[in-house]
């Protein structure tokens, strides 16, 4: 999953940065709003973090100019000011949810997936297909009795895979969730960590869950 | 009295003068300029007769003034005796009055005004020796006088002799009482015209002043934004709307930078804490902090974290920017919810009185304000005794009494204990869990419901904060 984080102060974007990083995440940083309003401009998110008070355009504003320019990337607004009114404008303006600072990290993680879960357009918790469950909450994949160890890359993969299942993904999308701007990776890395989870979540007797389209793409479905 | 009354009744009272004033003049006036002819014609003639008191019919007759309608003649002698009195003359008449030259008024038996005027004879001395020689004559000729049957004419007069003369003028009178009528009358419509008038300019003048003060009235004490209307009021009024909304201007100017002072503020203070707290929960999640450790960083971070909360909505309370919602609360629920944080409790809450007793106010607020109270009286208070609730429901407000096993605190503690970052413990011994602030924010809360709290010892070193709690509130009331 891709998240873009816009946040001024440097220590607690340096935090959120390398603690969402450890998480699986690809993330994209902005520290002041014209910068912000780039990536989210330039770029398609799985959700945003965003703080409300920045340089140069306020979290408020950017929100406002996404839902205006037709994204409904779901935002997640981080802000100090706790005041009804001050979470009511934010929601108004067109944030998803509404985090106080200092927020509990298992809080912000919950409400992440909670959000990217809704931007999917899925109600559970849990992911299913064939006899596979994925668990976003708790990072673990079952097939079967089996469970399987997989990296933070290659959950964020079958996650995004499984989220759209029964949908071609082109590498380009894959490629946009799971890498952030920064990431500079070679061509074939997709292709590798493709094959490394298809290896992992199939045991010999069990049907291929991930079926490569030949010039458009990855599906995740039962049958080809 | 108010402005209303103030120009309701000067108005009245002025136009009531000024016609009650004119019309008495007037009539006054009228009255006194008449009579005082009259008085000039009986004067006049008086003098005459006074004079040649030997002819008094021929200057009783001829023409007089409009004003008086006949007149009437008794001439004495210095013993009483009549001289001449006028076939007229009435009965009712005094025949002497005590000083001369002063006119007086007489009123009949029947109703008849008189002025009445008494002067001595002053004879004239070429007709008293005329008379004298003709008397002289008489006798001597022993004939009647030529003019025949007129020989009283010539009777010598004692100068000390009195001319007593009356004037009627009854028909004045009649007149000056329908004078006085009309003024009466045309004094009543100006003055029921005046009161209509009153009415109508108080209403005038006053009426934009009533408006303002509704206006003012209406204006939410919360929506800084609100302005008074000035369409369509006087001048005088909207010099005073514009300065009002100048002022307003100015208070919503300093809510709003009081707003984002603590926006500020809270930025400042929130923002470093997160960075903290989000490092050192990623870091614990990692393993890459021992256990103890994070646990003991955690508390120190919800420490200052309650701190930092505490003193922003206590900012928000004290600038009136922590909106109520207002509710009817079961106070006894309240009591017993905000109790029920404090489960390791060794005491006993007793809840007695009138437990249906409801409270309007604002449920999150209030929650607070008995969380804050319990947990000061779970650090605080001596020994383990019960911590007492009792509710009293009046006809206007109610009281709630809480009372527990006193503190050493003085008298003299109970309003600093209401201040911020007051503690009991000078030395701000950093191991007590209190730092001052909550029961700040009781206070602050109890005030911005517009209740009152009052904090006392009694005799048996129990502790009572009595809240006087207003049955409506004011945020109802607006």
């Amino acid at each position: 999953m891709r998240l873009l984080l816009v946040e001024d102060y440097e220590p607690l974007r340096n935090s959120l940065t390398r603690g969402l990083r450890s998480e699986g995440y690809a993330l994209d940083v902005a520290a002041e709003g014209e910068e912000a309003w780039w990536f989210m401009s330039s770029n398609d998110y799985d959700a945003i973090i965003l703080d409300r008070m920045l340089p140069n355009i306020d979290g408020v504003e950017l929100v406002t100019r996404l839902r205006a320019n037709q994204k409904a990337t779901p935002v997640l607004m981080l802000t100090a000011r706790d005041a009804i009114e001050d979470r009511v404008e934010g929601l108004d303006a067109g944030a998803d949810d509404y985090l106080t600072k200092p927020f509990a990290v298992p809080e912000l993680l919950a409400r992440l997936r909670s959000l990217v879960r809704r931007g999917h357009g899925q109600a559970e918790a849990t992911i299913h297909i064939d006899n596979l469950t994925l668990d976003p909450s708790a990072k673990t994949v079952k097939r079967g009795d089996r469970n399987i160890q997989l990296s933070p890359r290659e959950f964020q993969l079958l996650e995004f895979l499984l989220r759209r299942q029964g949908a071609v993904v082109s590498r380009t999308e894959l490629w946009e969730h799971l890498y952030d701007f920064e990431q500079d990776t070679v061509s074939n890395v997709l292709d590798v960590l493709v094959g490394r989870v298809r290896k992992k979540i199939q045991a010999a007797d069990e049907v291929n869950l991930i079926h490569t389209r030949r010039g458009q793409g990855y599906i995740a479905a039962i049958e080809e | 009295m108010n402005l209303s009354r103030r120009l309701w009744w000067g108005i009245l009272g002025s136009v009531t003068a000024a016609v009650l004033l004119t019309s008495g003049i007037s009539f006054f006036a009228a009255k006194t300029y008449l009579i005082n002819e009259v008085d000039k014609e009986l004067e006049q003639r008086t003098k005459r007769i006074a004079k040649y008191p030997w002819f008094p019919m021929r200057y009783m007759r001829g023409r007089h003034r409009r004003n008086v309608e006949n007149f009437h003649l008794l001439i004495n002698d210095p013993g009483g005796k009549e001289i001449f009195k006028s076939e007229a003359w009435l009965e009712d008449f005094p025949v002497q009055l005590t000083n001369d030259s002063q006119a007086i008024d007489i009123i009949s038996k029947d109703q008849r005004y008189f002025r009445l005027i008494q002067l001595p004879v002053n004879l004239d001395p070429e007709w008293q020796k005329h008379i004298a020689d003709r008397q002289k004559e008489n006798k001597e000729e022993k004939k009647e006088d030529e003019r025949g049957g007129r020989d009283h004419d010539f009777k010598p007069i004692d100068p000390k002799s009195k001319v007593l003369m009356a004037a009627e003028y009854t028909g004045l009178r009649g007149d000056l009482n329908s004078l006085r009528n009309l003024l009466i009358i045309v004094a009543s419509a100006v003055l029921v015209s005046a009161l209509f008038i009153a009415k109508k300019l108080r209403d005038g003048l006053i009426s934009p002043v009533q408006n303002l003060v509704k206006e003012i009235d209406d204006l939410h004490t919360h929506d800084v934004d609100a302005r008074i209307e000035l369409e369509k009021q006087p001048e005088e009024i909207e010099q005073i709307s514009s300065t009002l909304n100048g002022l307003l201007s100015r208070l919503a100017d300093n809510r709003k930078r009081e707003r984002r002072t603590i926006g500020d503020i809270a930025h400042e203070l929130r923002t470093p804490l997160a960075a903290v707290r989000s490092e050192l929960e990623f870091a614990s999640n990692a393993g890459d902090i021992p256990a103890e450790r994070s646990q003991f960083l955690t508390e120190q971070i919800n420490a200052l974290q309650q701190r930092v909360d505490s003193l922003l909505l206590l900012m928000r309370l004290e600038s009136h920017q922590e909106d109520l919602h207002i509710q009817e609360i079961s106070i006894a629920e309240l009591v017993s919810d905000a109790w029920a944080q404090f489960p390791s409790s060794n005491r006993a809450l007793e809840i007695t009185g009138d437990e249906s007793a409801e409270l309007h106010c604002d449920q999150r607020l209030m929650a607070m304000v008995f969380e804050n109270i319990f947990s000061n009286i779970q650090s605080y208070a001596h020994g383990d005794g019960a911590v007492h609730v009792s509710l009293t429901e009046a006809a206007d407000h109610i009281l709630l009494r809480i009372s527990n096993p006193a503190s050493n605190l003085d008298p003299g503690h109970y309003d600093q204990a209401f201040s911020p970052f007051w503690r009991h413990d000078l030395a701000r011994n950093q191991s007590e869990s209190h730092h001052g602030l909550g029961l700040a924010i009781v206070e602050r809360i109890i005030t911005l419901h517009q209740a009152q709290a009052r904090a006392s010892v009694d005799d048996a070193h129990l502790f009572h904060l009595e809240i006087s709690w207003p049955k409506t509130s004011a945020s109802d009331e607006r």
